[in-house]
């Protein structure tokens, strides 16, 4: 007695029809059926498509963005304040700062990396 | 991942197909950096970042290839070098050269794949044969970058059998040669009183198109006056010639290896 259920039984019905029809069909036709090579290659492409898509409405969304950006208002601080700050969050990897060694910047500089910090901070 | 290769990933993700499509300061706000323009002293371009946020400030040039590489060279230290505190002084890629960093020459080759992609620049250059001075000039309008960027990368992609150098009348300043440019052919420290370059350096006079010339006026080989090569050359920056040399006879691909070239080329400098 067989244990299958009513879904598996039509599965093997369908597989059993798929095959005597499979079995059934000229040689020229089965050779020009599609690949399933084919078929993951035209499903991966589509993926790619969409994927492009999305990545070109994030750059245009970016475009609009980017040009909406505007800058703040110079914050009022001491040098000295600014130079102790920059050299604090050197040692801390929540930040990243790419510039000249502290000690050659001028102080527009430093003045100036403070208030981006700060403005990135405050976000 | 290579730098190079994160920057192009980076390109394809965001479907960019056209070099028009190339907007560096859109890209860099799509990965979290808003970009400012200042007249920094002394100092190409910086980078603050905190979180996921970052500002790069440039410095403002008349040649937007240049802002736009230090962009791509900000960026490339956002995406690679995040959460470190660095120093970064040298942006343009033809200084970086000579320079030993390995941070910023990581930069250099994420900015540089990133403003020139291999599947976009590759197709604009298998357009010429050996490119002349002005359709070099024609790639780097299309990809809006400088001169020399555009120079080097030509070398590093690797399509042509080119060497690209600078060199003032006292010395070489630097080169980049394609990959695949055997590395038996040693190319000269000073400039040569018979190749162009030195002509157009001391009298003036350019090459703009690829001319024949004999490859001992290249390279310290013994073996190089049996070679002919192609050599134009271009006015760089005030007392800088850039050199372009296309390694057009095939038999210097096929030439032994040349074991005394290194020690021969120390004798004579």
């Amino acid at each position: 007695m067989s244990n299958k259920s009513q879904y598996e039984i039509q599965l093997d019905h369908l597989l059993d029809a798929w095959f005597e029809e499979f079995q059934q069909l000229p040689g020229h036709e089965v050779l020009a059926a599609e690949l399933p090579a084919n078929i993951r290659a035209r499903a991966d492409a589509r993926l790619a498509r969409a994927t492009q898509e999305a990545g070109r409405r994030r750059l245009v969304a970016a475009r609009a963005n980017a040009a909406l950006e505007r800058a703040r208002s110079p914050i009022s601080v001491s040098i000295e304040e600014a130079r102790a700050y920059i050299a604090r969050i050197i040692q801390n990897t929540n930040y990243t700062l790419a510039a000249r060694q502290l000690e050659e910047m001028p102080e527009e500089e430093i003045l100036r990396l403070y208030e981006q910090l700060r403005e990135l901070e405050d976000q | 991942m290579t730098p190079g290769q994160r920057a192009e990933a980076r390109i394809a993700e965001l479907g960019i197909r056209d070099p028009r499509d190339l907007d560096v300061e859109a890209i860099a706000f799509d990965a979290g950096v808003s970009v400012r323009y200042a007249a920094l002293v002394g100092c190409e371009a910086t980078l603050v970042g905190f979180g996921a946020r970052a500002i790069a400030t440039i410095r403002n040039s008349p040649v937007r290839g240049r802002e736009r590489f230090s962009i791509g060279h900000e960026l490339a230290h956002w995406e690679l070098h995040r959460g470190r505190s660095f120093r970064c002084g040298v942006d343009d890629p033809s200084l970086n050269l000579e320079s030993n960093v390995v941070l910023e020459r990581e930069a250099d080759e994420f900015a540089s794949h990133l403003l020139m992609p291999r599947p976009l620049f590759n197709p604009v250059v298998r357009q010429f044969k050996y490119p002349t001075i002005a359709e070099i000039q024609e790639v780097a309008e299309t990809f809006q970058s400088s001169q020399s960027a555009t120079l080097i990368r030509l070398a590093k992609v690797d399509t042509l059998p080119v060497v690209v150098a600078c060199y003032s009348l006292e010395k070489r300043l630097w080169y980049c040669a394609a990959p695949h440019v055997p590395r038996r052919w040693h190319l000269k420290s000073k400039l040569d009183p018979d190749s162009f370059a030195h002509e157009l350096l001391a009298r003036g006079t350019p090459s703009l198109i690829p001319r024949k010339q004999s490859a001992d006026a290249w390279f310290e080989n013994d073996d190089a006056e049996k070679y002919e090569l192609l050599e134009q050359c271009v006015p760089g920056m005030p007392g800088k010639v850039l050199v372009i040399l296309y390694l057009s006879d095939g038999e210097m691909f096929d030439a032994d290896y040349d074991r005394d070239v290194a020690f021969r080329s120390k004798k004579r400098t």
